[in-house]
């Protein structure tokens, strides 16, 4: 650019709003990410070979982990991004902070914002949505389609069948110092709990929240469902069967706690598709 | 009658160490260029001048590395600043920005904006503006209230004032604290890395009003040059020179807050630049405030763009919070400090 | 041309420590207030500086209330020396005595350098410059505490220029018996540069030989006021001290001299 001036009368803040999934990104050659389903994503559309970078929460598959780190998802460097060079940078709603953001739209670099939604749709749109601005070609998004297909099948026939009692079940993201933390309503924990066919024994809260035993042992959920942190957290699975916020309730009394790994869980990738489906066959036998 | 004094002739010249405040400003310049010069993206910095540099350079380095090597210098000066000031007016070396309250006060506010903000509607053109804003008036509150308890417990004393602080202060905890309880995920993590301090936020919007203020702020506090050296000789003794005490106390005391209250706002909490910087500043230049205040804010801006400077290299492409930086290179300069001081 | 207490009274918490006391300090007067510890003495001086605010009775300052002038304009006009407050950071004794210098408006800034070296010179303190005022003996803080205090006071034309005051507390407690002389004799001459000093005094001899008048307090009030002669008397002094006092002429040193 020949103009700097120009330049500095972009002294008005500007919070853009990144471009969504409708037209394939400019230059995808060489991709920064920053969230962690994201990147599952592109590994399960066999694209890794475009990635220069991802942050902290892309721990899945292992090899992600080998790639160059931008940080946490929230406390995003601004040059230190651009020190990479990339060409197109991906993320969910949670990049940040927001001036790092606006900053990294002003130089020019494009940024993807992919949308989520907690539900079985919603991880195909993100797939389709990722499949798109990375312009993969259509045959290679109806393999990895088909990959979720059945257990995106089983899923629909649950929500179809629609029995009149739907067992409830909680999700613990971690303990939080003693205290469980929980998903209520508008959670991906909540949109996880839906999708296997089940209630949320904390709809009346909103968000993730700590919770008291009390609030717990009454919200009586009759499956728990725990990320692999949680349980390490406690000690072991036994340990949490111990916790006393646990063991008054349905699901500890009958020892109906399942575990997995958060991301897979909750990330709403392509694993989650699966977690739900194998959580709805234990629950539903 | 008449000691034998000799009648040595002395030297009455004032003893400004001229060299060395040429020197401290020799060293900010270059220390701010290398500031200027460095950071992820590379950018000679000839190129800016010769029109050479593409665009992504300039608008690096014009937005995204300008407002916040500026922002850094300012606000180290002005906490070193005001902890020049506060350690003058309390007579205490240790201390701090903090003990006013003006800290964690701005921190509430912040942390209040991000835990229950979501739920205003806030139009596009404020939104830089919101965080900010809160927290500069949680500065101003808390500040405000530990003036009206400390004046309502009668005589405004230095003892007073540093107990209503450390009671203010304990207070914006527990609602700090509350606050993060309630918070969810999300709002925990946003929260938790603005209370670490970080200069990745600047922008030119925000900045240059909180300049604005950290600068005419500043100004003020130098003035007091007179009124601090004379506060260390006894507040009573101040008067007998001069000095309307009560005032200089609370006009000293609200203009620190409002140049700490603007710096922290933007950047979250950074420690023991408001500490640490006086004690070098009167090691190089002596203990007058005729040469400390303007030291302190020299030495101040100097270190603070360093802090910045490693903060976002050093891990690249990662940036480590500055208050990192800061207190690792202040905690064992203090320690150095006592033992020198024990030694004497 | 003076300094004015009229009908003082000051009290905390409900005990009075000024009762009713009367003083008029003029230029060119060395005054002294004596009288057993807890007479008010110390009190009587901090409200004659305007530290402290009397409960009644007002203080004036060439006819024009304490209270109505700012601490700027009064700091021009007296200079106090009282108990020496802890001086936490490292100044230098010449950092300390030029802290006096509180005229910048009314003198020249030239002139410092010698209304400096005079002041250095008159209280003997030119070895201790380079110091630093915290490795002092108490003494030696004292005696830069009060070049300091002379300094305030100094003027070029110090005969035809306004009254100024001078108050000290105790301010030889600490000195030894040369450089308490010393100090006396200062105050005399300061006396003759039409300045007013009110000094609070422990030692009887001394108020003998050096005050114009003396002002003996005893329990809040003033029990008498005037020339030594006539107020240090064995009578008054024994009733004030609780204790035989004896007074007498010494024909040869050619004072009074008071002991037990």
């Amino acid at each position: 650019m020949r103009y700097p001036l120009t330049a500095l009368l972009l002294f008005l803040p500007c919070q853009l709003f990144a471009n969504s999934c409708h037209h394939p990104a400019v230059d995808p050659s060489r991709v920064a990410v920053a969230g962690g389903s994201v990147t599952e994503m592109i590994y399960f559309l066999g694209e890794e070979h475009r990635l220069i970078a991802v942050d902290r929460t892309s721990n899945y598959p292992k090899e992600a982990r080998l790639l160059p780190q931008v940080g946490y998802v929230r406390a995003l460097s601004t040059e230190g991004m651009l020190s990479l060079e990339p060409t197109l940078i991906m993320g969910e709603d949670d990049m940040g902070p927001p001036e790092v953001v606006a900053q990294l739209e002003r130089t020019g670099v494009e940024m993807v914002r992919i949308p989520e939604s907690f539900t079985p749709q919603g991880v195909i749109d993100k797939l389709r949505c990722v499949a798109k601005v990375l312009a993969v070609d259509s045959d290679r998004v109806a393999v990895a389609e088909a990959k979720l297909a059945a257990s995106l099948q089983q899923l629909e026939a649950i929500s179809v069948s629609k029995p009149k009692i739907l067992p409830t079940a909680a999700v613990i993201l971690v303990f939080s110092e003693g205290a469980p933390v929980a998903a209520g309503v508008n959670t991906a924990g909540d949109g996880l709990i839906r999708m296997a066919g089940m209630q949320n024994a904390l709809s009346a809260i909103d968000g993730w929240k700590p919770l008291s035993a009390e609030s717990l042992i009454e919200a009586d959920p009759e499956y728990l469902i725990l990320t692999d942190r949680a349980v390490a957290a406690a000690g072991g699975l036994d340990k949490v069967y111990e916790n006393p916020a646990i063991r008054l309730t349905t699901a500890g009394r009958k020892k109906q706690l399942l575990q997995m790994d958060g991301m897979a869980l909750l990330g709403f990738g392509p694993r989650t598709l699966d977690a739900a489906a194998k959580i709805s066959t234990l629950v539903h036998k | 009658m008449r000691l034998d004094a000799s009648r040595v002739p002395t030297n009455f010249v004032p003893n400004l160490p001229a060299a060395r405040f040429i020197f401290l400003t020799v060293l900010l310049i270059f220390c701010a260029l290398a500031g200027l010069g460095s950071g992820g993206v590379l950018i000679p910095l000839p190129d800016l001048l010769t029109g050479k540099a593409t665009y992504l350079q300039e608008i690096v380095f014009l937005e995204i590395r300008s407002p916040r090597v500026f922002l850094a210098g300012f606000v180290g000066a002005s906490l070193a600043l005001a902890g020049t000031v506060l350690q003058g007016l309390f007579r205490n070396p240790l201390a701090d920005p903090g003990l006013i309250g003006v800290s964690s006060g701005a921190a509430v506010g912040a942390i209040a904006m991000i835990v229950l903000g979501a739920s205003l509607s806030i139009p596009a053109w404020l939104q830089p503006y919101t965080m900010p804003l809160a927290a500069i008036t949680g500065a101003i509150g808390v500040t405000l209230l530990l003036y009206s308890f400390a004046n309502y417990f009668g005589r405004f004393s230095i003892v007073t004032i540093l107990l209503v602080g450390i009671a203010m202060n304990a207070i914006a905890a527990v609602i700090i604290g509350l606050l993060q309880y309630i918070s969810d995920d999300a709002q925990l993590r946003t929260l938790v890395f603005w209370l670490m301090g970080s200069f990745g936020r600047a922008q030119w919007a925000t900045s240059l009003p909180a300049v604005f203020v950290m600068v005419v702020a500043s100004i003020y506090l130098i003035g007091q040059i007179r009124n601090l050296d004379y506060l260390q000789l006894g507040e009573a003794e101040a008067y007998f020179l001069g000095v309307d005490v009560p005032r200089a106390k609370r006009n000293m005391i609200l203009w620190s807050a409002a140049a700490v209250g603007a710096g922290v706002a933007l950047t979250g909490i950074i420690g023991f630049v408001g500490l640490v910087v006086p004690h070098l500043a009167r090691l190089l230049l002596g203990s007058s405030h005729q040469v400390t205040l303007v030291g302190s804010a020299l030495i101040g801006a100097t270190l603070m763009i360093l802090a910045d400077l490693v903060a976002r290299t050093v891990m690249i492409p990662e940036e480590i919070p500055v208050s990192l930086v800061t207190n690792a290179i202040g905690a064992p300069f203090f320690l150095w400090l006592i033992a020198r001081a024990s030694r004497v | 041309m003076s300094l004015e207490m009229r009908n003082i009274s000051y009290q905390i918490r409900g005990k009075k420590l000024v009762s009713e006391v009367n003083i008029t300090v003029s230029s060119g007067e060395l005054v002294g207030l004596v009288g057993p510890n807890g007479a008010g003495k110390s009190t009587a001086l901090k409200l004659m500086s305007g530290e402290l605010k009397p409960s009644f009775g007002d203080v004036s300052l060439e006819g024009t209330s304490l209270g109505s002038i700012s601490p700027a304009e009064l700091s021009l006009s007296r200079s106090v020396m009282a108990q020496s407050t802890n001086v936490v950071f490292d100044f230098s004794v010449e950092e300390i005595i030029k802290m006096g210098w509180v005229q910048g408006r009314l003198v020249s800034p030239e002139l410092l350098p010698g209304a400096m070296n005079q002041v250095i010179n008159e209280c003997g303190v030119n070895l201790l410059l380079n110091r630093t005022f915290n490795s002092l003996s108490g003494g030696e803080q004292q005696r830069v505490q009060f070049a300091r205090n002379l300094l305030q006071l100094w003027r070029p034309d110090s005969k035809r220029c306004m009254p100024r005051y001078l108050l000290l507390d105790e301010p030889t407690a600490s000195l030894d018996l040369a450089h308490e002389l010393l100090l006396l004799n200062l105050l005399k001459s300061a006396a003759q540069l039409n300045i007013g000093v009110l000094i609070v005094m422990h030692d009887l001899n001394l108020a003998a030989r050096f005050l114009d008048k003396v002002v003996l307090m005893s329990q809040s009030r003033i029990v008498d006021i005037g020339p030594p002669a006539m107020v240090l008397t064995a009578n008054q002094l024994s009733e004030v001290y609780r204790t035989k006092v004896i007074v007498e002429q010494n024909k040869k040193l050619d004072r009074l001299v008071i002991h037990t």
